[in-house]
């Protein structure tokens, strides 16, 4: 459905270098990248701030002209044919608004329709089904200037999925939204995935958006692309052990257990690291509660922000 | 080809008229402020007549024009750029729009982006200059015995849709530079603005490199002034031949021609912004 092989862009910048002189400088946001999304597919597109993610989505929505390489989106030369293909894709920009902003959010939609010229039968189903996902019913009449950002984002999303494309694109679409709307705007876009088939291509900071929706992620740095695979090869291959937190009842000298190893201690709390690839966690809660006198237990989660850290490279990067 | 264009167009009217529209409703909320700018527009333009005709209380002619051929001509230039403005005031905009990035989400839409985007800043309150114009050329018409006859009529006519046609070539023109470097919008007015300003004096009173400017490079002065000088008979001190002044409104095609081709070089260059 999208096929992208060694896409590359370059920007020109100027800078002052002393009164007159300016200095150019070659900018390579995306340098190389090769990518291929099967139809139906939700995938993860991360990177840290500036690593080419909105680049590469610009190329591909035909905004942006590509330096080198070659994008298709079903099938379509994105800049060649723009508008063929803007009628095949839904696209959202978390920072950037979509919508009419004195109008209310159904004229923003008729006009929508108008624009994508959307058949009438698929509009009305399309305005009952979006409005039950996302819960506009009531948001329907209300000028968009005055909807809070989650409500406008889901207004936001809706708009673009009126016109059933085949793929979407959402850059950053729960960026500053609360709990309530992030779980909202994430249901609705597996919905989608689950129920259209729709492919979709995801940036986000947000690592619950990875793990709640992303079944293949796909890492950018530097514009190119350091890591491509599901999301349990990536903690599988980053963080390979799995640590068990136990609580004890009274104090031990020493806590040995086999196939086990001890991280740290602080007080009677235990952090023990074992390899899920030789034992299973009840196994490994078997062996420390034969040798140690256990009064609770919980199993960590591997930190996905930690893994993702790690990929980039950087200690400190804002994930 | 010339299908594909047509089909092409009446597309990105379609466009226009529907978003347009929205536009105009949200508008004619703010009535008051309406009024405000609809009256400020005209009465700057109506002071613009005012000062011919303080001019003319002085001096019999300029370089051989009367009053009432100066007015009309006045009149022809304010209706040319009026209808300009009108249709194609909202690229104002556009440097706006490039240095926000916020013209990717008119790229993303099966639309024509120029259609969209003279449509969504449209504002049914820059008609003022037109409804001045028509007035005044109504009041003249209605005082002044000009010997009218058909092909008068039609050379005049002609001028009127050339020079709107011309204006709106130089605002596309002349904004497109925005794609390069955003913050030049008064560059651009100075050619639209302030070439309706000269537009308004026959083109022989000016010295000869500005007119040579206003003939070759921004031709929205003689478009409105070799017409009127055929339409009103009106004295031709440069002997410009009749078939120059009849033929003097297609000037507009080269011009829309170029403009066209500045702009898609413009939108091609366009870089977005980051997230």
């Amino acid at each position: 459905m999208i096929e992208v092989t060694d896409l590359a862009k370059s920007f020109t910048v100027r800078r002052k270098a002393g009164r007159i002189r300016r200095v150019k400088t070659e900018i390579q946001a995306v340098n190389g990248i090769s990518m291929s999304l099967a139809a139906g597919e939700l995938v993860g597109y991360l990177g840290p701030n500036g690593a080419g993610k909105s680049t590469t989505i610009k190329m591909m929505c035909g905004i942006l002209a590509p330096t080198s390489g070659s994008v298709r989106v079903d099938g379509l030369v994105p800049l060649v044919e723009r508008k063929a293909l803007a009628q095949r894709i839904g696209v959202v920009f978390g920072q950037r608004s979509n919508l009419w902003w004195d109008l209310p959010l159904e004229d923003s939609f008729d006009l929508l329709r108008h624009l994508y010229r959307v058949r009438d039968d698929r509009y009305s189903a399309n305005l009952t089904w979006l409005s039950d996902l996302f819960d506009l019913g009531p948001l329907l009449t209300v000028p968009v200037r005055q909807l809070s950002l989650g409500q406008r984002m889901r207004g936001e999303i809706a708009g673009a999925l009126l016109h059933d494309p085949t793929v979407v694109f959402l850059d950053e679409p729960t960026i500053g939204l609360d709990v309530v709307s992030k779980h909202a705007v994430r249901e609705a876009v597996l919905t989608l995935q689950r129920e259209r088939g729709t492919t979709i291509l995801l940036t986000t900071h947000d690592l619950g958006d990875v793990q709640r929706l992303c079944q293949r992620v796909m890492i950018i740095d530097h514009g190119r692309v350091i890591s491509d695979g599901s999301l349990d090869d990536l903690v599988r291959q980053h963080q390979p052990l799995r640590t068990l937190v136990i609580d004890l009842e009274y104090p031990l000298a020493d806590l040995d257990v086999d196939g086990l190893t001890v991280q740290k201690h602080e007080g009677l709390r235990y952090w023990l690291q074992y390899d899920p690839v030789s034992m299973t966690a009840a196994q490994a809660i078997a062996r420390v509660s034969a040798v140690a006198p256990v009064r609770d237990l919980s199993l960590e989660e591997p930190e996905i922000e930690d893994i993702i850290r790690r990929v980039y490279g950087a200690p400190d990067v804002d994930v | 080809m010339a299908n594909a264009l047509l089909t092409a167009l009446s597309a990105d009217v379609r466009v226009f008229r529907r978003l347009a529209g929205a536009r105009v409703r949200g508008e004619l909320q703010y009535r008051s402020s309406f009024a405000a700018f609809t009256m400020a527009q005209a009465i700057v333009t109506f002071l613009d007549g005012v000062a011919i005709l303080a001019f003319f209380s002085t001096v019999p002619e300029i370089g051989g024009w009367h009053r009432s051929e100066v007015l009309f001509l006045y009149a022809m230039a304010s209706l040319s750029l009026g209808a300009a403005d009108f249709i194609m005031g909202s690229i104002e905009y556009l440097p706006e729009l490039v240095r926000a990035g916020t013209l990717d989400r008119l790229l993303v839409r099966p639309a024509g982006v120029l259609a969209q985007l003279l449509a969504e800043e449209f504002a049914l309150r820059r008609i003022g200059r037109i409804v001045q114009a028509v007035v005044v050329l109504a009041v003249l018409l209605a005082a002044t015995d000009f010997a009218w006859t058909p092909a008068r009529i039609a050379v005049a006519a002609a001028g009127a849709l050339g020079s709107i046609l011309t204006f709106c070539a130089v605002f596309a023109m002349t904004s497109s530079i925005s794609f390069w470097s955003p913050n030049t919008q008064e560059f651009s007015n100075a050619f639209t603005y302030g070439g309706a300003t000269l537009a308004q004096y026959p083109t022989h009173i000016f010295p000869g490199w500005l007119r040579v400017f206003f003939t070759g490079v921004i031709p929205a002065g003689v478009v409105v002034y070799f017409p009127t000088m055929y339409a009103l008979d009106a004295a031709n001190p440069l002997g410009v031949p009749a078939w120059v002044q009849v033929a003097s409104p297609l000037l507009c095609l080269p011009v829309l021609g170029i403009a066209c081709v500045v702009w898609r070089l413009g939108l091609g260059h366009y870089e977005s912004t980051g997230s």
